[in-house]
């Protein structure tokens, strides 16, 4: 099993098929953010805090290119340790509109949960590349899951539902494609579906239908399989029923103490005002600062959660379009990388990172539409955001530097 | 690797269908909205640029019977700001609260407190009334003040010399407290509305029926003006009411009463038309122009003269010797006395074991019941209420209105109180009640008390032969008009009535010699109630009848006066006087003038 021992050798040519889309993709969010910053003074705007971001950020990731990339997949189990830290330490920092996601450190905020996306696939690519050969066993594949869990835990605390989510999918993706038999997936995955599914009758019949089949056709031992049909039962029974003997103000509370951006009375109130401004911009758009939705602010956080709604107001559905191909470009080409890496963690690192980007622009864009409920989740290279810019900014350079190794 | 090659390639494959199909479903999303319902959503978007702009309608103007302006409108400029637009310029607003001498917390404060997503941008008013000056310089420095702006809309203004202060009442904001109970109305909060007087009663009158204007927003806020297509609804100005009062009588009322504390009305008998009200002390509306100023309110609210005290129909007084017409009344109707028998008075009366006392020494001799009513004997009507009982008193007071709403057209009128046999048993159940408290009571006092209208309201009834109106002030009989109730007395014990006020007036030694002026012919009573904190109540109550046949009640109450033939009757005269001057009797040959 080769290892990833080469030592760094400094140049190389970028992939210009991962580069070309991520920079048409920071042009485009641009676009939108100079448009939001039309009303405010220039140097305050913005548009122009994120381009300072942006030239910062770019200087980071060129200045990562003097680290190998080994060093950092060697050392993940100490960044990780490093991460619990500070996700500690954001617990004692003052609360930041009704969530403590900051740690302030000479006056920039930062929040270590951006960062921790990067740390904990690099630790989850080294647990699985290590452990490769024990991964069939159904206890052992627990572990990846706990990596993920105890940072994804705090950071629920934070309160940000929304980042611990990616977490968990992340983890799963990487999980399979280390090789986790995909029925031990869906058995750990299975709970957490019962759960939501649980909410509306029709969902959780067919949900615990295609339970039966999945656990029949599997032809697993019956004991296991009725225990995992009764465990699966009684979550979905039990939490609505919980649930609803809830008051209304605690449901509330429940949701926010989960999300700190997710309000319950104006989430509805944000989506039909972006669907307003979406819809509005038709195949063409409005043209540059002229939506009147996102201007008049209707529509609030439109630099940071809603910034498509802008881009689709103004740019319109030939916009959209546009991302939405550059995105699954980068994608699959990220994808396309991995399965060609030699090294495992490197494959498995690539395939965390796509797996994040992933869900970001996923959750987003369904967001911004209402396929998906209010998270605050931002859209990679556009949203405005210092921290979750740069993040997607190390995770492309390391993706780049990581194939740079290669023989 | 472990893996076989195949198994990665499966797995890259089924990635890399997630992701299309993911990608593909949020295209498929935005194709709906942008694409298929983009017609739908660009209505809508249309729709959130246009801003409602409010047009409050002017409020209804009140006038005299004459015609005279009481209450019109006047413009009145306020500053307002959108909160969105000022968020990030509050250290510029600063220097406008220096100048304007409000604190700068204020002004942050207001504009943090909008942070809804509708509230920001909803005008905040910032200082209301601005003064010509205050706005010139606003105006000069405009550029200073980024997101400010003026606000020009009618508020109340008083051109009268009357003050008719407790007759027009006042207009309150809707506050949140209530807010519910006006919404249904369609008030906004912040809206002013009547809160007292003939402003709360008549509120649907005056208050009109708003206007709305349709103005254009582009992207950046600017006011692009009014939409062509969409005209402005213009407000309707609520209705003009014309009320009874005569504004100059009602300012020589108020004047004849500054510097007491009472109540003088003048109402003509047969309509219940209301020519003067005067609540004494009162105040001067003119601060309370548009919504009153809360500070304001409490100071007048707390004040110790009860200034906001309604004293005509919510002050409860004994009535005094006023209420032997009464007793009067009562015993000619039940047939029990002669009214040309006689009682011998000398000024002492012993009733059991306490000594009552007349109010003349050495005592008015020898009285019938005319006499007792001229010279206000009360020997005589110890010894008529003891004839009569208490039933027959306690009937008339009721049937001559004591006791109940007289139906005038303001708000929460009081009732008074008229003792019955049954309230005296509850209220003395342990000492137990005496004729004693009936040899008070006859007199106007004890356990009695009316309201000035209510004695009004009784004079006219005399005056007019029998008809128990229902006081009004408002002219237009459609808005308050109810029928009058006719007593049912025999006429000759009305005619007896008014010649005893003539004798009271008139007659040798009668007590309301005061009010007596040349040109009319004057009735009245005069009473003086004990009062156990100091002078006694000053009471006359009597009325004007021209040679053309006109007549005019005049009530009036001097609270802790003294008595009530010096203090109250020379007010009346003063008050009978202006209005021969105002409303001369017709010349011979001339038409008798109807007003």
């Amino acid at each position: 099993m080769p290892k990833l021992t080469r030592s760094y050798t400094g140049l190389m040519a970028w992939d210009a098929l991962i580069l070309l889309p991520v920079g048409v993709l920071l042009l485009l969010g641009f676009t939108g953010l100079f448009s939001t910053s039309l009303a405010a003074p220039f140097f305050s705007s913005t548009f122009f805090r994120q381009l300072i971001w942006l030239v910062l950020s770019l200087g980071l990731v060129w200045l990562l290119k003097l680290i190998s990339p080994r060093v950092y997949m060697d050392q993940a189990y100490r960044l990780y340790a490093l991460m619990i830290v500070l996700l500690l330490l954001t617990y004692f920092m003052p609360a930041v509109s009704g969530g403590r996601r900051w740690l302030v450190i000479g006056g920039i905020g930062l929040q270590p949960s951006e960062f921790g996306k990067i740390i904990v696939v690099l630790a989850l690519a080294k647990f699985l590349a290590e452990n490769q050969p024990k991964l069939g066993r159904f206890h052992f594949a627990l572990l990846p899951l706990a990596i993920a869990g105890g940072p994804a835990l705090l950071i629920i605390g934070q309160p940000d539902l929304g980042t611990a989510i990616i977490f968990m999918t992340t983890a799963f993706a990487m999980m399979y494609w280390a090789g986790v038999a995909p029925m031990h997936l869906f058995v750990m995955a299975a709970p957490v579906i019962s759960l939501l599914a649980g909410f509306n009758f029709y969902t959780f019949s067919l949900w615990m239908l295609l339970l039966v089949l999945v656990l029949y056709f599997s032809r697993s031992k019956l004991r296991w399989s009725v225990i995992n049909f009764v465990v699966n039962a009684s979550f979905g029974t039990l939490a609505p029923t919980l649930w609803n003997k809830l008051q209304p103000y605690q449901q509330r509370r429940i949701l926010t103490m989960l999300d700190a951006t997710s309000d319950p009375q104006g989430a509805g109130y944000q989506v039909l005002q972006s669907r307003t401004a979406i819809g509005s911009g038709g195949f063409f758009g409005k043209g540059l600062g002229e939506g009147t939705q996102t201007h008049l602010r209707f529509l609030p956080v439109t630099d940071t959660d809603f910034i498509i709604a802008v881009i689709g107001e103004e740019f319109g559905f030939i916009a959209i379009l546009l991302a939405l191909i550059l995105y699954g470009w980068l994608l699959l080409r990220m994808i396309d990388r991995a399965a060609t890496t030699q090294y495992r963690s490197a494959s498995l690192t690539i395939v965390g990172f796509a797996t994040i980007l992933l869900v970001h622009v996923f959750v987003n864009m369904g967001m911004a539409t209402g396929l998906m409920p209010v998270t605050g989740l931002p859209l990679p290279f556009m949203s405005y955001g210092g921290s979750f810019l740069l993040t997607c900014l190390l995770m492309i350079g390391m993706t780049h530097y990581i194939i740079a190794v290669e023989p | 690797m472990s893996t076989t090659g195949t198994a990665l390639l499966g797995r890259r494959n089924l990635m890399a269908a997630v992701i299309v199909i993911l990608l593909v479903t949020i295209g498929l999303r935005f194709f709906q909205f942008q694409i298929i319902l983009h017609d739908k959503y660009a209505s809508y978007a249309e729709n959130n640029s246009i801003r409602t702009v409010r047009l409050r309608a002017p409020r209804g103007i009140i006038l005299d019977r004459n015609g005279y302006y009481l209450v019109t409108n006047r413009p009145q400029f306020n500053l307002a700001v959108i909160p969105a637009e000022v968020k990030n310029s509050l250290t510029e607003l600063e220097s406008l609260s220096r100048f304007l001498e409000i604190e700068p917390e204020y002004i942050s404060n207001l504009v943090s407190a909008a942070d809804g997503l509708y509230q920001r941008f909803q005008p905040v008013t910032l200082y209301e009334d601005v003064s010509f000056i205050q706005r010139s310089y606003i105006e000069e420095h405009r550029l200073e003040f980024p997101g400010i702006f003026f606000v020009d809309h009618t508020i109340r203004h008083y051109p009268s010399r009357a003050r008719g202060t407790h007759v027009i009442g006042y207009l309150r904001n809707v506050a949140e407290e209530d807010f519910a109970e006006y919404r249904k109305d369609g008030y906004r909060m912040g809206d002013v509305v009547g809160f007292a007087g003939l402003e709360k009663l008549l509120e649907r009158q005056l208050r009109g029926e708003e206007g709305y204007r349709y103005h254009l927003v582009d992207n950046l806020l600017r006011d692009l003006g009014e939409i062509p297509n969409k005209p402005t609804q213009y407000p309707a100005p609520g209705d003009s009411i014309r009320l009874a009062l005569d504004v100059d009588m009602q300012a020589q009322g108020e004047r004849l009463m500054e510097g007491r504390r009472g109540s003088l009305i003048v109402m003509e008998p047969t309509t219940g038309e209301i020519y003067v009200f005067v609540s004494a002390p009162d105040y001067v509306l003119g601060p309370f122009v548009g919504p009153i100023p809360q500070t304001l309110w409490e100071y007048w609210r707390d004040h110790p003269a009860k200034v906001m005290l309604n004293r005509p129909i919510n002050g409860l007084y004994p009535p005094g010797s006023v209420y032997k017409l009464v007793a009067a009344a009562a015993a000619l109707a039940g047939g029990r006395i002669d009214p040309a028998a006689t009682v011998e008075c000398n000024a002492v009366y012993q009733f059991g074991n306490r000594v009552f006392h007349c109010n003349i020494w050495p005592g008015h001799g020898v009285v019938d019941l005319q006499d007792a009513l001229r010279v206000s004997c009360n020997i005589y009507f110890y010894k008529l209420i003891q004839q009569i009982g208490f039933e027959a008193w306690v009937e008339m007071s009721l049937m001559l209105g004591f006791g109940a709403p007289t139906g005038i057209d303001l708000p929460q009128e009081s009732l008074g109180q008229v003792p019955t046999p049954k309230y005296m048993d509850r209220k003395y159940a342990a000492e137990g009640w005496t004729a004693g408290h009936l040899l008070n009571m006859v007199l106007g006092q004890g356990d009695l008390l009316v309201t000035p209208i209510q004695v009004v309201r009784m004079t006219a009834a005399i005056a007019n032969g029998g008809l128990l109106v229902n006081p009004r002030l408002v002219l237009d009989p459609e808005l308050t008009s109810r029928s009058p109730e006719a007593i049912k007395l025999p006429g000759w014990i009305w005619n007896y009535l008014q010649e005893a006020m003539y004798e009271v007036v008139n007659g040798e030694k009668g007590t309301g010699f005061r009010a007596k002026v040349p040109g009319a012919k004057i009735y009245g009573k005069t009473g003086t109630a004990q009062n156990p904190h100091g002078n006694g109540h000053s009471w006359f109550t009597g009325y004007l009848e021209t040679e053309d046949g006109r007549q005019l009640v005049v009530t009036v109450l001097v609270e802790t006066g003294g008595l009530g033939s010096r203090v109250a009757a020379p007010l009346a005269a003063e008050v009978f006087r202006f209005y021969l001057e105002r409303y001369p009797p017709a010349k011979e040959g001339q038409l008798a003038q109807a007003h």
